[in-house]
């Protein structure tokens, strides 16, 4: 065999060699940038869910519907269980004010801790099965009982769904 | 240096560049502070509504006192443990203190905070911790901020200062 031809087929191996380690770091690099991409937009999800809770948290904290009053004046951080649990009958009958307008995509519970420990769901969206939740967002909060007068120890717990 | 050497020299620039740069994008993408803000007004948010749902709560203690008249009495009565005699025969100090460690424990314990650790301190004038609390490991880190919460001893001019600081703050 002639040496021109040798030295022709060696540079086209080479060439081939190159190609297959280009396509091979391309292949790397594109499975790399779409496990970051993906990672990122996982987190950023979180960040929204959990900003969403927070303002969902918020507007909990200014419903007139079951914050404590004291001759017409508001109790700042309490809420009163009777009014709670009135609350509680009444959201059924206006799902869709409560829904789109307060509670959005949220589960939310009321827990009672001390003196007297009590769990109250107050809200929690139609279909969550297929929805993933975000880590709770707690805050404590004073729950006023008028029945035995008592102020218990409670929080709020605020879980968006995506 | 030969043509071969020279290009293996390029290579391995080439190479460490890379890696520089991907160890770059990792550190970036993963090492990052996730929800920075939500998680300090989280936390803030936490700490504040805690304490001051703390002091609104019926101690269980007598039928009219709430935890911070337990706590007040304790702190000007600190060394015959309170004067106020509760239903169960504690004194004020002794039962706060079980019922506030109760509440932290159902509450900040369940919550994950046992994970970052925290500290509960209630400091009665001159200088006496009155009550003390810790859980979690926070030899690990000491990175915590607090504000004291003050209540005023009343007729005196001293106060209680109570501090809850998630992250540890060296308060024992």
């Amino acid at each position: 065999m002639p040496t021109i031809v040798l030295k022709a087929q060696l540079k086209t191996g080479e060439t081939i060699i190159v190609m297959i380690i280009f396509f091979i770091l391309l292949a790397g690099g594109m499975v790399f940038y779409a496990k970051i991409s993906s990672y990122t937009s996982k987190q950023q999800q979180e960040e929204n869910q959990d900003v969403n809770a927070i303002s969902i948290e918020q507007r909990i904290r200014h419903m007139s519907e079951i914050a404590c009053t004291t001759d017409a004046v508001v109790i700042f951080d309490c809420y009163d269980l009777s009014k709670i649990h009135a609350l509680e009958q009444v959201i059924p009958n206006h799902n869709l004010y409560y829904e789109s307008i307060i509670f959005k995509n949220s589960k939310v519970t009321i827990t009672s801790v001390y003196p007297t420990e009590d769990e109250i769901l107050l809200f929690e969206p139609g279909d969550t099965n297929q929805s993933m939740s975000s880590q709770p967002f707690r805050t404590p909060v004073t729950l006023y009982d008028p029945v035995s007068d008592t102020t218990n120890f409670g929080y709020i717990t605020v879980e968006v769904y995506s | 240096m030969k043509k071969s050497q020279m290009e293996i020299v390029g290579l391995l620039i080439i190479v460490i560049i890379i890696s520089l740069v991907l160890l770059f994008v990792l550190k970036v993408v993963f090492t990052k502070k996730s929800t920075d803000t939500t998680q300090s007004y989280e936390q803030s948010k936490l700490v504040e509504s805690f304490v001051n749902t703390l002091f609104q709560t019926s101690s269980g203690c007598t039928d009219d006192t709430t935890l911070k008249d337990l706590l007040v009495d304790c702190a000007k009565n600190p060394f015959t443990d309170g004067t106020i005699l509760c239903t169960d025969g504690k004194k004020s100090c002794s039962y706060a203190n079980q019922t506030i460690v109760y509440l932290l424990q159902q509450t900040l314990d369940q919550w994950g905070f046992k994970e970052t650790g925290y500290e509960f301190v209630a400091v009665a004038p001159p200088n006496q911790n009155i009550i003390y609390y810790q859980s979690g490991n926070l030899n690990a880190s000491m990175g915590g901020e607090t504000t004291p919460f003050s209540l005023r001893l009343y007729p005196s001019q001293q106060n209680l200062y109570v501090y809850l600081c998630v992250g540890g703050c060296g308060l024992e």
